[in-house]
């Protein structure tokens, strides 16, 4: 236990007063601070420059879009709120759309009334026009560019498609009699509702999740390639041999990958904590940039949350850790490191894409099952807590299957350990690592 | 205490390293394990060291496994390293607190060894700022950072300068004296030879000649002498070997800066060889037995070896 207790204190230390280790963190810190702070840095700036295209008037206001200015959601209706006015081509041979109703639902632009869409194509190819729209009665043909994803998730589509309907409608209720005013009414009529979420609430919850989990796929990689490194830089320093004859190769396995392990948790709670608390300071400028930012920002710094955050940080690392460390002493130079890293990779990245897609069905059958399956878990249950509801029962069993299997790679990466460090040469084939765990 | 090796054997695969090696140290003894580059030293090492298992044989320390006899072991590994870009201070406790010391003992210990090998003024540096033979001397301080009964060094000269080699001699006189026992490996006979006790010459995986230096060079015939003539008897001396006599005696003769190394067909004409000459009337400085070095031994050993393949 001294043994472990040393070598654990030498590579907890070795890490943190390392420079790489010290910039790393401020560099971290440094970019939680700031991010946390961006609302607040962002309304400064827009105070100093007179606030013209500030971010909270861009925002808010939902570039000035849709019937009425009312909905945020339509914030994207009538173009991308920079208040640029855009040309636009229109052929309407029934004459059913007034300049009142394209004014209305697609204020952006300025409209060209033409007889034929000839050469329309290639005057919006060509810049001149932004789109072109045709329509008869209920059917239309929107043509316009879509060069990048903003593009096309701001298409002029729904409102075309709303102001056409909207048309039809108004000359079926005039053919039926109905005056102009009770025509507005009926077709100005918004429907009032409330949405209570019962449960969790999935979109908020999802991007918790999402940005968690990234976090755990990021520090597992990166602090398993810190162990995997250590092991490879005593093999090519040659301070292997000086080293195992001082000490069990056990227990300077377990003492790396503890100090390795405490080092990135550090690292790990220390982020966590100043984003906490550059958010936390800043939480009224997020209230007034988005009020579901804010809440999804509340929901994740919530202490179950973190809870569950560092324990799957603990399991996911301790998960492959072992793997990296085994894989490590099988070669000798630092050109060899990349090869034998291939291994834990895969499994790392695999958990990780598992990860993803359930996040799209938190609740689906395989995602359940592949929150039990032990290298998997940390993320996956870290989803499925994040996303659903979950037993305690069975958060507690997945991160006792964890255990166990933590348990059992410790065992098979140290007999891995035992034999590679005492190899030099070539990086070995799958079939010599087998060896190695029969001959240890 | 006694460090015993019997017959181990050690096979990688179809190359096998070691046959039936056997050999013994006691305390307060400098040994020295001798081979070519590839004969097997290292691997022996590294059986007594535990690093790997021996096939079959045994190495025992006062009749116990290594690991189960209490005696504290210090190696010089073959393959040097330490951590680069740690400060030395450091690593130095490290291994002292990996060997059961305490971290303050471990740095007074530290501070005294590198005093000792004359690189005290290192204590606070990085190792990669030093050059590779002041990094030899802290590798050595590591390895005896404990103060170990039994110290390996594997060829510890090599990449030495002269000067610190004869601080490492010192040292390993002082240890030897002090009572710890002294093994170390190498192909350079003449740092083995000026003062080894006891040597063991492994070729091919096998030992070819092992016991007491001294003993084992008084083995051989006493029948080369070196024979120095005073200043101006050059002449005489040349004139009584060219007698029919001397050449009765003489199976070989041959000019050296040092005198006229002769070699006698039986050793116990010495006497009537000096008789010769001296009734000559050339004058001489010496007239002594010249004994073989390690060097012509492990020459002959070797060659013995390679015929027999």
């Amino acid at each position: 236990m001294r043994q472990f207790r040393t070598v654990f204190k030498f590579e907890y230390l070795n890490y943190v007063r390392s420079k790489s280790y010290i910039v790393m963190t401020a560099i971290l810190l440094l970019v939680v601070i700031l991010g946390g702070s961006f609302p607040t840095i962002a309304g400064l700036a827009s105070g100093m420059f007179g606030g013209r295209g500030g971010i909270f008037d861009g925002i808010a206001g939902g570039g000035g879009g849709g019937r009425d200015g009312e909905g945020e959601g339509e914030g994207d209706a009538g173009g991308d709120g920079s208040g640029e006015v855009k040309k636009a081509a229109l052929l309407d041979a029934g004459g059913s759309l007034s300049d009142e109703l394209l004014e209305s639902y697609l204020p952006a632009f300025e409209w060209e009334r033409v007889g034929s869409l000839d050469g329309v194509e290639g005057r919006i190819e060509g810049g001149e026009l932004s789109m072109a729209l045709a329509v008869d009665g209920l059917d239309f043909t929107l043509y316009e560019m879509q060069e990048s994803i903003a593009a096309a998730s701001s298409s002029s589509w729904t409102p075309a498609s709303e102001m056409v309907l909207a048309a039809y409608r108004g000359e079926a209720l005039a053919a039926a009699g109905l005056s102009q005013p009770e025509i507005g009414a009926i077709l100005g009529a918004a429907a009032s509702g409330e949405r209570v979420t019962v449960g969790k609430d999935f979109m908020q919850n999802y991007w918790i999740a999402y940005a968690l989990v990234f976090l755990l796929y990021i520090t597992t990689i990166m602090y398993g390639q810190y162990t995997l490194v250590s092991v490879v830089t005593e093999k090519s320093s040659k301070a292997m041999e000086l080293l195992i004859t001082s000490a069990k190769p056990l227990r300077l396995m377990f003492g790396k990958v503890f100090g390795t392990g405490c080092a990135g948790l550090t690292q790990f709670c220390a982020v966590m904590l100043c984003a906490a608390a550059s958010l936390g300071a800043n939480m009224r400028s997020w209230e007034r940039l988005s009020p579901e930012i804010a809440g999804i920002i509340s929901a994740t710094f919530s202490a179950g949350i973190m809870v569950y955050a560092v324990a799957f940080f603990l399991l996911g690392f301790f998960s492959y850790a072992f793997i990296y460390a085994a894989m490590g002493s099988t070669v000798s130079r630092m050109e060899d490191a990349g090869a034998v890293a291939t291994l834990p990779m895969i499994l790392v990245v695999a958990t990780f894409m598992v990860s993803m897609a359930g996040m799209a069905m938190p609740s689906a059958p395989y995602v359940t099952v592949c929150s039990f399956v032990p290298f998997l878990s940390p993320m996956v249950m870290f989803v499925r807590v994040c996303m659903t509801e979950v037993p305690l029962y069975e958060v507690l069993a997945a991160i006792a299957l964890n255990c166990a299997y933590v348990f059992c790679s410790g065992w098979v990466s140290a007999k891995i350990y035992r034999v590679g460090v005492m190899l030099y040469g070539n990086a070995p084939k799958p079939r010599d690592i087998l060896r190695y765990i029969r001959q240890a | 205490m006694e460090l015993v090796v019997d017959k181990i054997n050690k096979s990688f695969g179809d190359n096998h390293v070691l046959r039936d090696i056997s050999f013994s140290v006691r305390s307060g003894a400098t040994y020295g394990l001798i081979g070519r580059n590839g004969s097997g030293k290292t691997t022996t090492i590294r059986v007594i060291m535990g690093l790997f298992p021996a096939d079959s044989g045994s190495v025992a320390i006062d009749g116990e496994p290594p690991g189960r006899s209490g005696a504290r072991l210090g190696y010089l590994p073959e393959e040097r390293g330490l951590y680069p870009k740690c400060v030395i201070a450091d690593q130095m406790a490290y291994i002292g607190q990996l060997r059961g010391m305490a971290a303050s003992a471990a740095r007074r210990r530290s501070v005294e060894l590198l005093e000792r090998l004359d690189a005290g003024e290192y204590y606070k540096k990085k190792l990669n700022t030093l050059s590779k033979g002041n990094q030899q001397k802290i590798q050595l301080a590591a390895a005896l950072i404990d103060d170990p009964e039994i110290v390996i060094l594997d060829e510890p000269f090599s990449g030495l300068d002269p000067v610190n080699a004869r601080i490492l001699k010192e040292l390993v006189t002082e240890l030897a004296r002090g009572g710890r026992m002294v093994i170390f490996s190498s192909h350079q006979m003449s740092h083995v030879e000026e003062f080894c006790d006891e040597i063991c010459m492994i070729d091919k995986g096998q030992v070819v000649l092992a016991g007491n230096l001294k003993a084992i060079k008084r083995s051989y015939p006493r029948n080369r002498m070196l024979i120095s003539p005073e200043d101006g008897a050059e002449g005489a001396l040349r004139g009584a070997l060219a007698q029919p006599e001397a050449g009765a005696l003489l199976a070989s003769a041959e000019d050296t800066p040092r005198g006229t190394l002769a070699t006698l067909r039986d050793e116990r004409d010495r006497g009537r060889l000096l008789a010769l000459i001296t009734q000559s009337g050339a004058g001489l400085d010496a007239f002594s037995v010249v004994e073989p070095t390690l060097e012509e031994i492990f020459v002959e050993k070797a060659g013995e070896a390679d015929e027999a393949v």
